[in-house]
This record gives structure tokens, C-alpha cells and sequence, in this order.
């Protein structure tokens, strides 16, 4: 059988807006293969979630272009308020499922109130979390999840600061879905995006991803496929752990523990609104 | 003229390089920022001269705009000599904090690397986010060139921290136009920097031992009075920074012009008024049509847009016939913020002229000599 040189199409050109392609990501970057994961996802999910109900919201930095490929609805918000824009989209139409895809810079240093208020309301969208561990986009200075001691822009001898460690950080604020993956477990990680898709409340994913340019070069992680092999060896699937203990060091002899940790079938916002004011107060 | 650095030492600089060296002269004690597009490199920079041990003090990687703003207002309190760089969204940002920095006068330098305003996103040049704050209670100067971002940066601090003028001030360039792009720098010397910038000597800070509060409500009169005072302040600025400029020029032999620098015919038939590197086409603009055509051209462009140049633009308005007004920004509702600024200034001389303003160059635009000719022949058709 001689198989083509070419192909016209490919599996996901349906959710991707191949128009823009070729992608401003770096090579070796994560991104694209979280992309990858998404879009199956979504069409994995399309019995249950028609795809015109499916919404991508991003903030600002690499992962923030996200919703520029995506070929469902998408919002490129402002630096750190993906969270409170499809907040307000998700209310105004309750029947949207509405995922927000940005980075750590984005969700969680500069955002990082919105962040934890959503998982606090256990409202109901979906945070697929890139942890690339710097500001990428920027040129790769160092933000709330870079590891203590790593180098970058603005650390040459080292982060002085200490990362904020997310499923614990998460867990605590009141997520109701908690998991972690890297850019490795692709099969995982489409998996437990289904899994938030039908989770009713907030769903959390923090998905390490490699940064070759920004984050990885200076930290013993040259091309991305260092960082691969670095996700292979020290990922550590554990759902059970004590959150505690989910650090994401990047350093060689440490674990690095995936899995879904928390699955908690609490009530929604959403549920327990309608429950309290639509149906119970004086509201109509 | 004195040594201002060693004679044959030319640096070949970005923007943001000239920017960031200057301030390192200056000896912050805290420069509290945030990372954005076109400004980065500059507080990369500064983060550097801390680590290496150039300079004394902190960098503050701080989580947002607001917070680096937060954090340079905290540092002025302090009493320390304070830096900042952003852009854009990021200015809009940290705007809340922008105006109580201004209306708390607090000396501090900022560098504004002028980007265009979101939606649609653009990196590139524009001035929308210099006139957004325009109202808040800084000095705004704008650098045409990166030798003078160089210069002016020394300028800022000074002007800010002068007990007459005490407010903030920041140093406009132009996104990527001069941000990015490598050109020759005259740098300044340590020497002549320490000569010309004295240290911060603050008015007030806090101090266990002589308690003051800051920002307590404050009762109408005392608020009109406040404001009455950073009104007095606004206007010293202008001839401090103009006695600045000249100075700076005696010293140095780099003269910038004062709140206004003039090019080509001081009177004639057209002036064109521009700011930023923009202006520098506008010199070869004015240059080649003085060759080309019969009419007799100027250019004036303002160095500080805050305070405006009221007197020095009234003094021009007999001078030309026709005054063509290039911003690269829109008030939507109204007029380009420039042109409105120029018009009041002849409406105080009561000078019937036809000033015409053109927006060009948004968005990153490119604006070159040539284009701005096309346009000037194309207005002077239109007018006659």
C-alpha cells in the first residue's frame, strides 16, 4: 500500500480556523497539541453538546490566541479577564458551554482574583489552564508559577519568589473539578475535557505545556521535546494525593503528579441560584 | 561645554535600550513593573542593572499594571526615587492608580511606549493611550528620536522631583517606531547625570517621626484648593522644563527645542504641528518641499503635551497662513486631541487661520516623509 505524501485535510480542520494556520506558536510549544485535545473533545462530545453551543474564551499571551484558531465561537479578552467576561456570557446564556483557555500569566498572575472567585461560586465553565511557567509572550519573564529558583528575564540568578501550587490553590478556593495533565498525556487530557464539558460547576485543568524559548532553554529544558521526556519521567499519575503535595518543581529527581484529583459532585452556581432565589425568593 | 561622556563613544540602541540606560543613571531606589508589549525590554533592563549590582535597590515583579503603579506609589510615599514602563493596556490598566499618583503628587518617571488601543488588537504605534491620560495630573513629554528618550528620561525625574512642580511625569516614544528599532546614541556619563539630577529630596514622606496622612477625604474647599495648586504647579513646569531644555543644551550641545521645537521657515505659509518620531519625517517633509515648491513651510512639534505649550503655539499664530495638524489619534465625537488643543490656542489670539488636522498613522501605520507630502500638497490644493 503506498500511503499519500499529502493530505488535502485534516482530522480537526472542522474546529480550526485553517485560515489563520500557520500558528504564531514557537516550535516545540504546547499549545498546539492542546489545541489538538480541545477540538477532539469537543467532538467527542457533539451527542451531548451541540458544537454551535460550544464558546472558547482566552485572555492575553500565547494561549491567548486560542480563540483565534478555534472555529467555534471565541472571545480574545483583555489581560486577566477571561474568567469575569465569560462569567457574564454564561449567565446571559445559560445553554452555552463555555470554556476559557489562557495561560498562568494570564489566569493566575495577573487574573489570579478572578480565578479563585470562580472556583469559590463552583460556577459553571470549564478553565483549561496552560502552565508554561513564564510569561511566554512577552519574552519569558517569570510570574506566579515559576518555580522557585528557575532562571528568566527577570530572575538571571534565579526566581526568588515561590510558585502558587494550582490544584491545591484550586482545591481550596472551592473548584468542584480539579485535574492535571501535560501536554504528553494528549489522551488524558481530551478525556478529562470531556469530563469538564459534563461536569455541572467550575471544572479546572492545569495542563503543564512545554516553552522551549521562554521558560525552557534557560532551565535545562533546550528543545520542547526535553521537556517531554522530562513529563514521561517525572509524571506521576496519583488522584488520591494530598493536593499538598502537587508541586510542579521541573527539577529532574522531583514527581510530577497528574491525574483528576478532585471529581465533587457539590451544587453548581447555577443549581444552587435557581434553587435559592428563582424558585425560592421573591424573584420570579 | 563639559565632558558629557567620552567623546568618541557611540552606542547603537533600541529605544527601550536608551531608555533603560538613562534610567539606570538615574539611580532608582524601586522600579515596580509589569511586562507588556512594545515596553518589556526596558524593565527587563532595569531588572538586570538590580541583579548585576549596577544599581541599588528593588525590582518589584509585580502581578498586574495596577499593581506596579500601586507599588511605584507606595515606594514615592517612601521617599524613593521611583520608575515605572508600560503601554497601552497596560496604562489603561493602572489608570485608577495613574490619577492617584498624579493628583497625590507623587514625583515618579514613567515611560510610556506608546501603543494603539484594543479592540482591534494592535502592537504598533499611536497616541490614543498618551491622550487617555491626558487629564490626570502628569507631566507628558514626548521624544522624537532615541537620543532623546535618552535625554529626556533625565529630564522627567528632574522636573518631577523639582519642589515647585512635584508631580509625576512620564516620557512618551513611539511603540516599535523607536521602542525596537537600533539607532545612535550619545549616552549620557554618570558624572553628568549626577550634576544634572540631583537627589530626591521629597517634600513629604512618610516618617515615624513627624505623622502624616495621606490620602484622607477631603472636604470641598480643601479639594478646590488642592487642584488650584497642581494648576500653579502645572504651569511652573513650563518654564522649569523650558530653563531645563536650555541647559541641557549649554552643557551638552544637544538642543531639543523648549516645550516646542521649530523647523525650517519661522514664518510663512505652512506650518505642520506633529509630535513624536513622526515629527522627524516631518522635517524631511519640510525640507524637501522648501527645495520644491514656492510656498515657504515650518514645522513645529511639541516636546510636552502636558502642560501644553499654550504661549509658544499663540506666539506662531501670525506667523503662517495655513497650519496643518498631524495626530495619531481620534476623539471619537469630537476632533483629533491634538487639533483641539491648537485650536484653543488661537482662539485665545483670536487669529482666523485655516488650521487643518489629518489623523494618520494608527494602528501602527507606517508614516513616511513621503506620504506626509502627498498630504500636504493634497491640503494646499484643497485650500486654495
Amino acid at each position: 500500500m503506498t500511503l499519500p505524501m499529502f493530505v488535502e485535510t485534516h482530522p480537526r480542520d472542522e474546529l480550526v480556523r485553517t485560515e489563520r494556520l500557520p500558528h504564531i506558536w514557537c516550535p516545540g510549544c504546547g499549545l498546539g497539541n492542546i489545541l489538538s485535545g480541545f477540538t477532539q473533545a469537543i467532538i467527542n462530545s457533539k451527542g451531548t453538546i451541540p458544537i454551535d453551543n460550544q464558546v472558547v474564551v482566552s485572555g492575553i499571551g500565547c494561549s491567548g490566541r486560542f480563540a483565534g484558531y478555534v472555529k467555534v465561537d471565541s472571545y480574545h479578552t483583555t489581560h486577566g479577564r477571561a474568567i469575569p467576561f465569560a462569567t457574564g456570557l454564561k449567565l446571559a446564556n445559560k445553554k452555552l458551554n463555555v470554556s476559557v483557555i489562557s495561560g498562568d500569566g494570564d489566569l493566575m498572575t495577573i487574573g489570579g482574583n478572578h480565578l479563585i472567585h470562580a472556583a469559590r461560586r463552583n460556577i459553571n465553565l470549564n478553565v483549561i489552564f496552560v502552565n508554561n511557567f513564564n510569561y511566554g509572550m512577552t519574552g519569558g519573564q517569570f510570574g506566579a508559577t515559576t518555580p522557585h529558583g528557575a532562571i528568566t528575564t527577570t530572575s538571571a540568578k534565579g526566581n526568588y519568589e515561590h510558585p502558587f501550587s494550582m490544584p491545591y490553590l484550586m482545591a481550596s478556593a472551592g473548584a468542584s473539578y480539579v485535574a492535571r495533565w501535560t501536554t504528553l498525556h494528549l489522551k488524558q487530557l481530551e478525556k478529562s475535557i470531556e469530563n469538564a464539558f459534563h461536569h455541572d460547576g467550575f471544572s479546572f485543568i492545569e495542563v503543564m505545556s512545554p516553552c522551549p524559548k521562554g521558560f525552557g532553554r534557560k532551565n535545562n529544558f533546550k528543545t520542547g521535546l526535553d521537556q517531554m521526556r522530562y513529563f514521561e519521567s517525572a509524571s506521576l499519575k496519583s488522584d488520591n494525593i494530598n493536593l499538598k503535595e502537587a508541586t510542579a518543581s521541573m527539577k529532574l529527581l522531583d514527581n510530577l503528579p497528574v491525574g483528576e484529583f478532585i471529581i465533587d459532585n457539590k451544587p453548581s452556581y447555577l443549581k444552587v441560584k435557581e434553587a435559592t432565589i428563582l424558585n425560592n425568593g421573591g424573584r420570579t | 561645554m563639559l565632558n558629557i561622556s567620552k567623546a568618541d563613544k557611540v552606542e547603537i540602541w533600541t529605544g527601550n535600550q536608551a531608555v533603560a540606560e538613562a534610567v539606570i543613571l538615574t539611580k532608582p531606589e524601586i522600579v515596580a513593573a509589569y511586562p507588556i508589549t512594545p515596553s518589556t525590554p526596558i524593565i527587563q533592563a532595569l531588572s538586570d542593572a538590580y541583579e548585576e549590582g549596577r544599581i541599588r535597590g528593588e525590582f518589584i515583579a509585580v502581578e498586574s499594571e495596577h499593581a506596579a503603579m500601586s507599588g511605584a506609589i507606595g515606594a514615592s510615599v517612601a521617599g524613593a526615587r521611583t520608575f515605572t514602563a508600560t503601554a497601552s493596556q497596560g496604562l489603561l490598566y493602572m489608570a485608577e492608580m495613574v490619577y492617584w499618583a498624579g493628583f497625590g503628587r507623587l514625583p515618579m518617571s514613567m515611560c510610556l511606549v506608546n501603543r494603539a488601543l484594543a479592540p482591534g488588537w494592535s502592537i504598533w504605534v499611536s497616541h490614543e493611550d498618551l491622550y487617555s491620560m491626558r487629564d490626570a495630573g502628569w507631566i507628558q513629554l514626548i521624544a522624537k528620536n532615541t537620543q532623546e528618550a535618552h535625554d529626556l528620561m533625565i529630564h522627567s525625574f528632574r522636573l518631577s522631583e523639582h519642589h515647585d512642580v512635584y508631580m509625576p511625569s512620564m516620557v512618551n516614544i513611539d511603540g516599535f517606531v523607536l521602542s525596537h528599532v537600533a539607532a545612535q546614541v550619545h549616552p549620557l556619563s554618570q558624572k553628568f547625570v549626577d550634576d544634572f539630577l540631583p537627589p530626591f529630596e521629597p517634600m513629604f514622606t512618610m516618617d515615624p517621626d513627624d505623622p502624616i496622612s495621606f490620602g484622607a477625604l477631603t472636604l470641598p474647599n480643601d479639594y478646590l484648593d488642592l487642584r488650584k495648586d497642581h494648576i500653579n504647579s502645572m504651569n511652573n513646569a513650563k518654564k522649569i522644563f523650558t530653563d531645563y531644555s536650555n541647559e541641557f543644551a549649554e552643557l551638552t550641545g544637544r538642543y531639543w527645542g523648549t516645550l516646542i521645537e521649530t523647523y525650517g521657515n519661522q514664518t510663512g505659509d505652512v506650518c505642520i504641528i506633529s509630535m513624536g518620531s513622526m515629527s522627524e519625517e516631518v522635517e524631511e517633509v519640510v525640507d524637501e518641499l522648501n527645495k520644491r515648491e514656492t510656498m515657504m513651510f515650518g514645522s513645529l512639534r511639541l516636546r510636552s503635551f502636558r502642560p501644553f505649550p499654550t504661549e509658544e503655539i499663540q506666539k506662531i499664530t501670525n506667523l503662517f497662513d495655513t497650519f496643518i495638524v498631524l495626530d495619531r489619534a481620534y476623539s471619537l465625537g469630537s476632533d483629533s486631541p491634538l487639533l483641539t488643543e491648537i485650536r484653543n490656542c488661537f482662539y485665545k489670539n483670536r487669529a482666523d487661520k485655516n488650521i487643518i488636522g489629518k489623523v494618520i498613522g494608527m494602528g501602527g501605520a507606517d508614516v513616511n516623509y513621503k506620504q506626509i507630502i502627498d498630504l500636504v500638497i493634497s491640503i494646499i490644493k484643497e485650500t486654495d
